[in-house]
C-alpha cells in the first residue's frame, strides 16, 4: 500500500505547518537574509553595480540585486524547511510514538520513506510559495516581471534542491538525538551555510579560502544554479549589454566555483550534488532502520 | 483453558541492569490477565518485548492461536503507558490516521464514527489532542487500541488519570467487548480494585515472578479479613485482646484484628461488646495481596 506513505507523509507536513514556531524558525535564516539586504547589503550591491556602469541606475540594477538575493534565499530555505519538517522524526523518537506505528501493519521502510517525503514536500511547497511571493514583490517593486520560462525553470530546480536538502538533512536528523539539538542546528546551519555558500556576500569579497570551503558544500552549487538561470533570463529582459555579463555573475557569486581548486563546470558539480545527496539518503536510511530497530 | 501467550525464561538487560529476570508465565485465552508489580518492576519492558518493540536477551515467547507476521498486528491492540496521539491534531484526525494504517478510507470513516459514539468522545472529537484533559486523552487512546476490535488487548496503566465514573464507564465498555468477542485483556495497573475480577494475576518484583494465580486464590493466600474496632476504653480493649490471644495492630484510635472466619469474628465481637464504640468488618482485598506479596520480597523472605 503506497497510501501508507502518503498518510504518514501528510501527517509530518500537517504537524510541521501547525507548529507555528517551527515554521517561523525554518524561515528565520531567510528572513535574516532579506532584512540584511533591505538594510544594507542591497545598497552595497547596487552601488557596486552602478560604479561599473551607469546602465544599472534605476530599476534594472535593483531587479538584478533582488533576483540574486531570492536565489540565495531559496537555497537556504530548502535546507531549513526540510529539517524543520524532520523535527517530527526526533519528536517521534523522544516520545516513543514510533512504537505506536510499529504495532500497526506499516513496514519500517515505508515509515522512513514517509518521513523523507514529508520533508521533501514541505520544503518544495513552501519554497514554491516563497518563489511566488518573490515574483509578486519584485515585480511590484521594480516593474520587471520574471518571465514564464524562468519561473518554470526555477520550479524545476526547486525539485532538485528540495530532494538534495531533504536527503542531507535526513542524515543529520538521523544522527541528532533530540528535538532541541535539531532546533539549534536549524538556527545555526541556515546562517552558516548562507555565509559559506556566498548568499550573504559574494565570494569575491569573502576570499579564496571561503570559496574553496564553500565549493565542497552542495548548497553552493545549487545557489549558483538558481542565480545562473534567474539572472540569464533577466539579462535579456533588461537588455543588458553582454560585455557586462561576467562582471555581474562574478559580483553575485554566480560564476562557477568548481571543486576546491579544480575547475569543474556547473553540470559536473550538480552531478556531485546529486551523488552527495544519494549517499546521504542511503546512510540516513540505514541509520534510521537501525534506530527503529527492525 | 488454552493459552494465548506463553512466556518462558524471558530476560532483558539494560546496560548491565536486569529489568526482566527469567520470567515465565502463560496468559489464558479470553481471560482478564492482570500483570502487577511496583514502579520499575519490569511490566512495560515485558509488554514491549511481547510487542516486538524490544529484543529480549534471553528466553522466548509464543502467541498461540493468533496469525503470524503482519496479520497478527491487526489482532493486537495496545494502550501504551504514555499517550501517542499527536497534540497538534484533533482526536478525530488522530483516530482516522491510525485507522487508515489498517483499513481503506471509507471503512475508516464509519468505524471512526462508531468508536467516537461508543466511547462518548463526541464532545471533544474536533478538539486538538494537546488541549484535552488528562482523562479525555486516555479515553481517546483506549478508543484507538480498540479501533480494530482486537483479539488481544494490551493495557499498560490505561486508566491513570480517569475519574472513578469514567473509569467504570471505560471498564464497562471493555467488559462488554470481552463478553461479545472473547477478547483477552493483558492489563497492568496500580489500581488494585481493577484486578479483583481478573481470571489470572501475575505479580512480579524486580523482573522476577513472585506470585501467580487467580485473584480468588491469591486473596486466600495473601489477604485476610479484619475487624476494625474503635473502643470506648483503649487500655481495656488491649488487655482483653491479649487475654483472648488475638493479634492486633493499632492505627490512631482504631484496632485492627485479623479474623479467620465469620464465627470467630462474631464470638470476638460478643466478648468485647460493652467496650465497642464502633466497628467494621473489612474483607481482604487485592491491595493486601499486592502489599504482602511484594512486601515479602522487600523483607527478603522467600515464599
Ligand atoms: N530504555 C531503557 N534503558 C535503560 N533502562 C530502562 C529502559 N527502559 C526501562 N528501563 C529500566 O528497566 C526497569 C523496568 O522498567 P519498566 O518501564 O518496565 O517498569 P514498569 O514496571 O513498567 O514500571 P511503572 O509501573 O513505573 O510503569 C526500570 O528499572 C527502568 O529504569
Ligand atoms: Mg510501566
Amino acid at each position: 500500500m503506497t497510501s501508507h506513505i502518503t498518510i504518514l507523509a501528510r501527517r509530518s507536513i500537517v504537524l510541521f505547518l501547525r507548529d507555528k514556531t517551527a515554521v517561523f524558525f525554518s524561515f528565520l535564516s531567510s528572513l535574516i537574509i532579506v532584512a540584511l539586504y533591505v538594510l544594507f547589503i542591497g545598497k552595497t550591491y547596487s552601488a557596486g553595480l552602478m560604479e561599473e556602469s551607469s546602465f544599472f541606475a534605476g530599476n534594472a540594477g535593483s531587479y538584478l540585486v533582488y533576483l540574486q538575493m531570492i536565489a540565495g534565499v531559496m537555497a537556504v530555505n530548502s535546507l531549513s524547511l526540510s529539517i524543520g519538517a524532520f523535527s517530527t522524526i526526533a519528536k517521534d523518537f523522544e516520545t516513543r510514538r514510533v512504537d505506536s506505528f510499529l504495532i500497526t501493519p506499516i513496514k519500517v521502510s515505508r515509515l522512513i520513506a514517509a518521513y523523507f517525503f514529508g520533508g521533501f514536500i514541505a520544503s518544495f511547497v513552501l519554497n514554491c510559495v516563497t518563489w511566488i511571493a518573490a515574483f509578486a514583490l519584485i515585480g511590484g517593486l521594480t516593474a520587471y516581471w520574471v518571465t514564464a520560462v524562468v519561473f518554470v525553470k526555477v520550479i524545476a530546480i526547486l525539485v532538485f534542491a528540495s530532494f538534495m536538502s531533504s536527503s542531507i538533512m535526513l542524515l543529520i536528523t538521523s544522527l541528532l538525538k533530540s528535538t532541541s539539538a535539531i532546533s539549534v542546528f536549524m538556527g545555526v546551519s541556515g546562517t552558516f551555510i548562507g555565509f559559506l555558500c556566498g548568499v550573504y556576500m559574494p565570494f569575491s569579497m569573502l576570499g579564496k579560502t571561503v570559496e574553496k570551503i564553500g565549493s565542497v558544500i552542495p548548497f553552493t552549487h545549487v545557489s549558483v544554479w538558481f542565480k545562473r538561470v534567474i539572472l540569464s533570463g533577466a539579462f535579456e529582459q533588461i537588455k543588458m549589454p553582454s560585455p557586462l555579463n561576467d562582471m555581474v555573475l562574478d559580483s553575485f557569486s554566480a560564476s562557477n566555483v568548481g571543486f576546491v581548486s579544480l575547475d569543474i563546470p556547473l553540470w559536473g558539480m550538480l552531478l556531485y550534488c546529486a551523488a552527495f545527496a544519494l549517499i546521504c539518503l542511503f546512510a540516513a536510511w540505514n541509520i534510521l532502520r537501525r534506530r527503529i530497530g527492525k | 483453558m488454552s493459552n494465548i501467550i506463553s512466556v518462558k525464561e524471558l530476560t532483558k538487560i539494560f546496560d548491565g541492569k536486569t529489568a526482566v529476570d527469567g520470567l515465565s508465565f502463560d496468559v489464558p485465552s479470553g481471560s482478564l490477565f492482570a500483570f502487577l508489580g511496583q514502579n520499575g518492576a519490569g511490566k512495560s519492558t515485558t509488554i514491549n518485548i511481547l510487542l516486538g518493540l524490544l529484543k529480549c536477551d534471553g528466553g522466548s515467547f509464543d502467541y498461540i492461536g493468533l496469525s503470524d507476521g503482519e496479520e497478527r498486528k491487526r489482532q493486537i491492540g495496545v494502550v501504551f503507558q504514555n499517550n501517542v496521539f499527536d497534540d497538534l491534531m484533533t482526536v478525530e484526525e488522530n483516530l482516522t490516521l491510525y485507522g487508515k494504517l489498517y483499513l481503506a478510507g471509507s471503512a475508516v470513516k464509519s468505524r471512526c464514527r462508531e468508536v467516537i459514539e461508543q466511547f462518548g468522545l463526541g464532545d471533544f472529537a474536533k478538539q486538538r489532542f494537546g488541549s484535552l484533559s488528562g482523562g479525555q486523552k486516555r479515553k481517546a487512546e483506549i478508543a484507538r487500541a480498540l479501533f480494530m476490535s482486537p483479539k488481544l488487548l494490551f493495557l499498560d496503566e490505561p486508566t491513570t488519570g480517569l475519574d472513578p465514573r469514567t473509569r467504570a464507564e471505560v471498564w464497562s465498555i471493555i467488559h462488554g467487548i470481552r463478553r461479545k468477542s472473547g477478547m483477552t485483556v493483558f492489563l497492568t495497573t496500580h489500581y488494585m480494585e481493577e484486578t479483583a475480577d481478573a481470571d489470572k494475576v501475575v505479580i512480579i518484583h524486580k523482573g522476577k515472578l513472585v506470585a501467580e494465580n487467580s485473584s480468588a486464590e491469591l486473596k486466600a493466600q495473601y489477604s485476610y479479613d479484619r475487624l476494625r474496632i474503635k473502643p470506648i476504653d483503649a487500655a481495656l480493649l488491649e488487655s482483653r485482646l491479649t487475654e483472648l490471644g488475638a493479634a492486633f495492630e493499632r492505627t490512631a484510635d482504631t484496632y485492627s484484628v485479623q479474623m479467620s472466619d465469620t464465627e470467630h469474628s462474631i464470638e470476638l465481637l460478643y466478648a468485647l461488646k460493652s467496650n465497642i464504640r464502633s466497628y467494621e468488618a473489612v474483607k481482604g482485598s487485592m491491595d493486601d495481596v499486592f502489599l504482602n506479596a511484594v512486601g515479602e520480597q522487600l523483607q527478603g523472605v522467600n515464599i
